[in-house]
């Protein structure tokens, strides 16, 4: 132990420097939090700083610290001197917890103190910063010179992509006739906790590796270990994803739909719905040209206030008894049925308040391309009455309270890893008012509610309600816009606009076509987030469902078979 | 006990075979002078026996212990100075010899201080700014100051003025006895500066070992002959005896050659071989001895090649 600390000090008499400043860049991002939290003043200089550098005086830190005692090669100093491996990555440990990584948390800690974060998000978020700083570190230990190892990577990167473009199809051939494909799912809506998860299984192959490193000294063994830990790290990752969960727990999350929900879908498609697409032809192993059949599917029996969204589906073809086609299955993460009436509906309902008459409350349904098929595959299928049937997985959502503040601004909020800042409230013509908000999000790549909301396009959906219950009346926002700004730490930063117009009673009866000054003295603005409940699944059968004829020419500009 | 062991120690880099099957002891308390070419495998030799890479095949010993199994203990008890060894260049002189003090039990600040004094090394100086003599004077006082049973020291004097080397030497070896390292293992092709040291020579040429045995019995044994006389004859049907190295015949009535087998004996038989010509034999310095060593070698390699 005296033997590490007194490796300790030496790092720190060497790399004093360095150390120093990723305290202060830890320190700046510390303030550019604050300043982002508390103060709510975009400083940009502190911002732009508060992005980047600490990570990057880190990670320079890490691999400096790894490098002043080469593990690698057969000249360092440590390696004839009575310093054991041990002692020397005990010393190596103390320095990385003590520099690089209690700063790191403090900043962390801060930050979750300051956001309320739920300990989930506050846990992922110190593994995050401290796990990518400790497989760079590792990593930085298994080289011999990080200079040459880069300028080897850059070399390689080029040699590969002009081997790539001399014979890249040739390759492309011999992969495909292969069948090559990830034996892992890759169609995630959110691979955050893959990453991660890939993040920790290289790491723990890493120090596999040093160990195998420093017990037998055949630095070319080890390279070969390593070309093959990544590929089985990425497999882990993809079997094991590791997910820290928010704890759930939003009132009336145990509703499920799915026995009242039934499915509509039209057999006659839209005029306008044609497209194509590529799908893998199993018998080539080719992507071949194929048509999308876009129908009209739309939901029956869902109550106003209540929203669905399909998750994936997969169906089959049939004849008779003889023939069955496998149709692929169709990832719709991007495609919600819901309704902007269903959804300013389930606002309401979650906010206990009765929503606005609606001119037309009819459900709307949504064109969806239920599946994909090249003429040579439906030919046995043409003008002949086939059974269709389908699995459609679908994800029900419901709105609930993300914060709410008092409709003036400057008001803040923060709550679970949130906080929320009215910026302006600001007066427009014919009686609109227009709320600029700001969002601050404490986000870890372990989580997925946290940046997963920019991918499911349910997830990230925010209404905006402005509530006076003193006047017992309420506005919906009727239009909302937003944009991205850059992160600061763990902090995703989000600006959002809502414009508010009519006012409605508490009952649903019309108020006025304005809001005033007046009328916002009394008022909270309350934002409401989809979040999904659960998934339920639905089969549907049709009978005597009947291709055309296909069309001969496979030009897409063509128009489709079912037309 | 000897300080090291070598059994058919091997070490190959791919189809480089830089150490052949060695098999040789350094008994304690000896100066051993490892000679060589460039290339000849004395560094390798030297880096597997301090396990600082892995032998092929074969083991070795050092201090009792097998090479492979060398740790941090062990290391308390040997020194290594070598070109081209990585060294905390940030460090000054000073800092450095506060660092290593507290790694090693039997560090004696009085002979760092006297080593310090002898080599005038200034302590505040980075070793980035030091010149390659001094670092490696730096390097000798943290290795010297602790007394190693054990010290190796790989090619020390290359590229070093004479002045330093002197300087080197002087402090490698003439400090009083107990100061001094029990055993000195030292690869050099600078033969001048390890003659007047060596109690034992090995001649290392493509990782084989090729002689192996005390200065003073190589030097008693190779001599130079010049046999100058009217009678000599040409070269004879079985060729010259395999002893006799490097025959030529600078003029008619000349013949030099390198006796390898030289005894007391030899002179009084060559002038019987040789009669009515005069018969000097001359000692050989290391260094000439090393030159004939590497000059045979070579030629044996291309003829091999060939």
């Amino acid at each position: 132990m005296n033997l590490a600390f007194h490796i300790f000090l030496k790092d720190l008499r060497r790399f004093w420097i360095l150390s120093a400043l990723v305290v202060a860049f830890i320190g700046i991002e510390i303030l550019g939090s604050y300043l982002n939290i508390v103060g709510g003043t975009n400083w940009q200089l502190v911002s732009g700083l508060a992005q980047n550098g600490p990570l990057l005086v880190e990670f320079i830190l890490a691999v400096a610290i790894m490098q002043t005692d080469l593990t690698v090669g057969d000249r360092a100093f440590w390696r004839t001197r009575p310093i054991g491996a041990p002692s020397l990555y005990l010393g190596k440990l103390i320095f990385f917890l003590a520099v690089l990584a209690l700063p790191a948390v403090a900043a962390d800690l801060y930050l979750a103190v300051l956001m309320r974060t739920p300990f989930a998000t506050g846990l992922g978020i110190v593994l995050e910063s401290t796990g990518k700083i400790l497989d760079v570190a590792l990593l930085a230990a298994l080289m011999a010179s990080v200079t040459r190892t880069m300028v080897q990577a850059v070399a390689l990167t080029f040699a590969v992509a002009l081997v790539m473009a001399l014979a890249g199809p040739f390759f492309a051939d011999q992969a495909k006739a292969w069948n090559l494909a990830m034996p892992w799912g890759t169609d995630v809506p959110y691979p955050g906790p893959r990453i991660a998860a890939f993040g920790l299984y290289f790491g723990v192959a890493l120090l596999a590796l040093l160990a195998h490193q420093v017990m037998t000294l055949r630095p070319v063994r080890t390279v070969a270990l390593f070309a093959v830990s990544i590929p089985l790290a990425l497999v882990c990752a993809g079997r094991w994803p590791i997910e820290l969960r928010f704890a759930q727990g939003h009132g009336d999350e145990a509703a499920r739909l799915e026995n009242s929900i039934g499915i509509r879908i039209m057999m006659r498609p839209p005029v306008d719905a044609q497209g194509s697409t590529y799908i893998r032809d199993t018998s080539t192993h080719h992507d071949v040209l194929a048509y999308m059949a876009s129908m009209e599917v739309s939901l029956a029996d869902v109550p106003l206030g209540r929203i669905i969204s399909m998750d994936h589906m997969r169906s089959t073809l049939q004849l008779g008894n003889e023939r069955v086609l496998e149709l692929p299955a169709v990832g719709i993460t991007g495609w919600p049925f819901w309704s902007s009436v269903n959804e300013r509906a389930a606002i309401c309902r979650a906010l206990g308040i009765a929503h606005p008459p609606f001119r037309d409350e009819k459900e709307e349904s949504r064109r969806l391309s239920l599946f994909s098929i090249t003429p040579e595959q439906g030919e046995p299928f043409e003008m002949r009455p086939a059974k269709y049937s389908a699995v459609m997985v679908f994800n029900e959502i419901a709105f609930h309270e993300e914060t709410r503040l008092a409709a003036r601004a400057g008001a803040t909020s923060s709550r679970s890893g949130q906080a929320c800042k009215l910026e302006t409230l600001e007066e427009e013509k014919d009686g609109l008012m227009t709320a600029e908000l700001r969002f601050l999000v404490a986000t870890t790549i372990f989580v997925p509610d946290g940046p997963a909301r920019v991918w499911h396009p349910w997830s990230n959906r925010r209404g905006f309600v402005m509530v006076n219950h003193s006047r017992g009346e309420y506005a919906l926002a009727s239009n909302t816009w937003g944009s991205w700004e850059p992160t600061t730490g763990p902090l995703a930063v989000v600006r959002r606009f809502a414009r508010f117009g009519k006012r409605f009673h508490n009952d649903g009866s019309p108020a006025g076509d304005s809001i005033d000054r007046a009328w916002l003295g009394g008022a909270e603005l309350v934002v409401m987030v989809a979040q999904p409940i659960g998934t339920f699944e639905k089969r549907v059968a049709l009978d005597n469902f009947v291709l055309p004829e296909l069309p001969v020419n496979k030009q897409f500009e063509q128009a489709p078979f079912w037309q | 006990m000897n300080a090291i062991e070598c059994d058919n120690l091997s070490r190959s880099f791919g189809s480089v075979r830089a150490v052949r099957e060695l098999t040789f002891t350094v008994s304690t308390g000896s100066f051993f002078a490892l000679l060589g070419p460039n290339g000849a495998g004395k560094t390798t030799l030297l880096k597997t026996l301090l396990n600082l890479i892995r032998p092929s095949g074969g083991r070795a010993t050092v201090l009792g212990r097998d090479s492979t199994r060398l740790d941090a203990c062990d290391f308390r008890r040997i020194g290594y100075v070598a070109d081209g060894q990585d060294m905390p260049d940030w460090m000054t002189v000073g800092q450095l010899n506060a660092y290593c003090r507290p790694l090693y039990p039997t560090w004696d600040r009085d002979l760092e201080g006297r080593l310090m004094t002898v080599f005038d090394l200034p302590a505040d100086r980075p070793l980035r700014k030091l010149s390659r003599g001094m670092a490696m004077k730096a390097a000798l006082i943290t290795n010297l100051a602790f007394r190693p049973e054990l010290m190796i020291l790989d090619e020390p004097f290359s590229g070093l003025d004479p002045l330093v080397r002197d300087d080197f030497i002087q402090g490698l070896l003439e400090l009083p006895g107990d100061d001094r390292p029990r055993t000195v293992v030292v690869s050099s092709h600078d033969i001048d500066e390890v003659e007047r040291l060596a109690d034992d020579v090995g001649f290392l040429a493509d990782g084989r070992l090729l002689v192996h045995e005390p200065a003073d019995a190589l030097r008693g044994r190779f001599r130079t002959v010049e046999i100058v006389g009217p009678g000599l004859a040409g070269p004879s049907p079985g060729g010259p005896p395999a002893a006799w190295l490097e025959v030529g015949r600078p003029a008619e009535n000349v013949m030099r050659l390198v006796h390898g087998a030289f005894t007391p004996a030899s002179e009084a038989e060559l002038g019987a071989s040789f009669p009515g010509c005069r018969v000097t034999a001359r000692a050989m310095s290391l260094r000439e001895i090393f030159l004939v060593l590497a000059r045979r070698h070579q030629t044996a390699s291309v003829e091999e090649a060939a």
